[in-house]
């Protein structure tokens, strides 16, 4: 899969499962913030979407579900406007990890239950299709033994986890997911960033992500786009915008990655390991 | 508080609905015996299954307390429910078709329209409807501002409540004649209530819990908040709009007869949702039945505690209602109000 994803666009028939092209958009008029924005989400891939507070990365996850719509250009979800489409399809294509959900007084099965919404009747009743849906998605995100439990008793990670197995349930080409790591301690970041990068490898999720912290941005995802500002100042395989130094320009930050050697005892050779970054502030 | 609905609660759940229709049945009964001249439950047994009763008994429950217990099963269904769907719609534990100034504007425009067209029995309801529904839009247009918090919304209700109040004060001041009883139905009350009343009202009623029920799945949804809510295919302000024009259909249809009855639509679903969980497809059909409960066992209360002496039964459900609102800030003081 990563090396699909260091070509653009070859993931799954090259249609972007999400493009923004010349999205001009303001919260106030008078106060131009995005003026002529393009940005591709790519099929097939993990793209983190990384940038300072205030740049626009939560305005691209707004733009693409039709909470707000752009003055002009044009989003599109899967090669469809965003304007165009209904609440409804739109949550058939895309699945959305929202920064603010509220965590409901609902068992963990209720909860995941209404990740089928979008393909219910208006009774709003599952069928025994949905119910195998959302038990599949129960499995996936490893939540399916908490079950009858209250979401409100869990822990940070596990919450996070059934709302991912919520997107999971929608049963969707494309997952977005708005600043997931948030409130997480760094082991359950990087267990959800494992999990995250499974269901794209193995079956095949184009995933995008609003994240704050670099170095799992960096470690997990195929693809970046580094947001400065309401523009994308760069974006493309993880190592060539690495390499174009725009991310640490967009946070005045030097990004030093650090290899970690897993020495093999036999032959005391370093075998090609894991890789993690590191960030100091430029002074 | 339970979780929402899980295949092995379900069962308890409908203990639930049984016991609540059972005292529905029970308070019925009494509703039908209990006052001013009670009837006996051999005679009232014999009356349902069109036996032979006394000519007093009969002129009595059918004449008295037939309208009576209906008007109160009709304004106990509809005011819980209604506080149900106003409570998952502004996502507000604090809030009710009474806390909210619903039932204010339903009772302002019911006197304006006694006021200035007396007599006019299919207009009643009509305008309380308006009146309520007015109530509700300017409630959901504060709701939409950013950073409004629950309380806010509540503190806007008690203004709006006081200003209705003023308003209807003043009319029963120029127009003393304009509503027969209206010390009674400023306190909300059911003496004096009539089978001609309550056919409008009924109608509105029925509607509005078939509607209620129909769109209760969607605020579970609702539920998961706006952003989530939206992601997963709902109309968040469509529906939260549609389900608050239904609480106002509920609620201003009540107030039509039962005038200011207030805190049933608060009090009976958070107690339903605490035997039920938070599943509002169970919580709203609970909500009706056991709201309708409610206000027939409070009002043949109201008929025998200081007998000959009848209070309204609003009173008796404030001396409830009031106490138990205040528990509800002290319980969410700190969590969730801001």
């Amino acid at each position: 899969m990563t090396d699909l994803c260091d070509t653009a666009g070859v993931g799954s028939g090259g249609v972007p499962a999400i493009e923004y092209r010349n999205v001009v958009f303001s919260y106030r008029t008078g106060e131009p913030f995005m003026e002529g924005l393009s940005a591709v989400v790519e099929p097939g891939c993990v793209t983190s979407i990384v940038g300072p507070n205030g740049s626009g990365k939560s305005t691209l996850v707004k733009l693409a579900l039709g909470l707000v719509c752009p003055q002009a250009g044009s989003v599109r979800v899967a090669g469809q406007e965003s304007r165009s489409l209904s609440p409804r399809q739109r949550a058939r294509t895309m699945a959305v990890l929202a920064q603010s959900s509220r965590v409901p007084p609902m068992t963990v099965e209720a909860l995941v239950g209404c990740g089928r919404h979008p393909h219910l009747g208006h009774a709003g009743r599952l069928g025994p299709q949905d119910r195998e849906q959302v038990e599949a998605a129960m499995e996936r995100a490893g939540v399916a033994r908490f079950r009858g439990q209250d979401v409100r008793r869990l822990s940070g990670g596990e919450r996070q986890r059934v709302f991912l197995a919520m997107t999971l349930a929608q049963d969707t080409d494309l997952i977005v997911l708005d600043e997931p790591t948030t409130y997480l301690d760094i082991s359950a970041c990087h267990d959800l960033m494992v999990l995250v990068r499974d269901l794209n490898r193995r079956e095949g999720k184009t995933v995008a992500m609003v994240i704050h912290d670099l170095d799992l941005a960096l470690r997990y995802s195929d693809r970046l786009v580094v947001m400065e500002r309401g523009r994308a100042v760069a974006q493309g395989t993880v190592p060539a915008v690495l390499a174009s130094g725009a991310v640490g320009d967009a946070f005045a930050m030097d990004i030093c990655a650090h290899e970690r050697c897993r020495r093999d005892a036999s032959s005391g050779s370093c075998a090609p390991a894991e890789r993690g970054y590191v960030l100091y502030p430029r002074s | 508080m339970e979780a929402q609905s899980c295949p092995g609660r379900i069962p308890r759940n409908v203990i639930v609905v049984a016991v609540t229709v059972a005292l529905l049945a029970v308070v019925t009964a009494l509703g039908f015996m209990l006052g001013a001249s009670s009837v006996s439950l051999p005679e009232l047994l014999t009356w349902l299954s069109g036996g032979p009763v006394s000519a007093t008994a009969q002129n009595i429950l059918e004449n008295v307390r037939t309208p009576r217990v209906l008007a109160a099963l009709l304004a106990g269904a509809a005011l819980a429910t209604s506080g149900a769907l106003i409570q998952a719609a502004l996502d507000n534990p604090l809030a009710s078709p009474n806390v909210i100034g619903v039932n204010s504007g339903a009772g302002l425009f019911v006197l304006l329209a006694a006021s200035l067209a007396p007599g006019a029995l299919w207009l009643t309801p009509l305008a309380a409807f308006a009146g309520a529904l007015a109530t509700a839009l300017i409630i959901f247009a504060l709701s939409l501002g950013a950073g409004i918090s629950r309380l806010t919304v509540v503190l806007a209700g008690i203004a709006i409540t006081t200003v209705f109040g003023a308003g209807m004060n003043t009319i029963l001041i120029v127009d003393p004649d304009a509503y027969v009883g209206s010390s009674t139905f400023l306190v909300g009350g059911l003496s004096g209530v009539l089978m001609r009343d309550l056919g409008w009202p009924a109608l509105y009623i029925a509607v509005g819990l078939l509607l209620a029920v129909a769109g209760a799945a969607k605020l579970n949804i609702l539920a998961l908040g706006d952003e989530a809510a939206h992601g997963l295919g709902l109309h968040v302000r469509t529906v939260r709009l549609g389900m608050l024009a239904v609480a106002a259909v509920l609620a201003g249809a009540a107030v039509s007869f039962a005038g200011l009855l207030g805190f049933v639509g608060l009090v009976i679903p958070h107690l339903m949702r605490f035997f039920v969980g938070h599943d509002n497809r169970w919580v709203v059909p609970v909500s009706a039945l056991a709201g309708a409960a409610f206000v027939v066992g409070c009002d043949g209360l109201a008929r025998v505690l200081f007998a000959p002496y009848e209070l309204p039964v609003g009173i008796l459900m404030a001396f409830i209602g009031g106490p138990f609102f205040i528990y509800l800030i002290l319980k969410n003081k700190g969590g969730g109000l801001d």
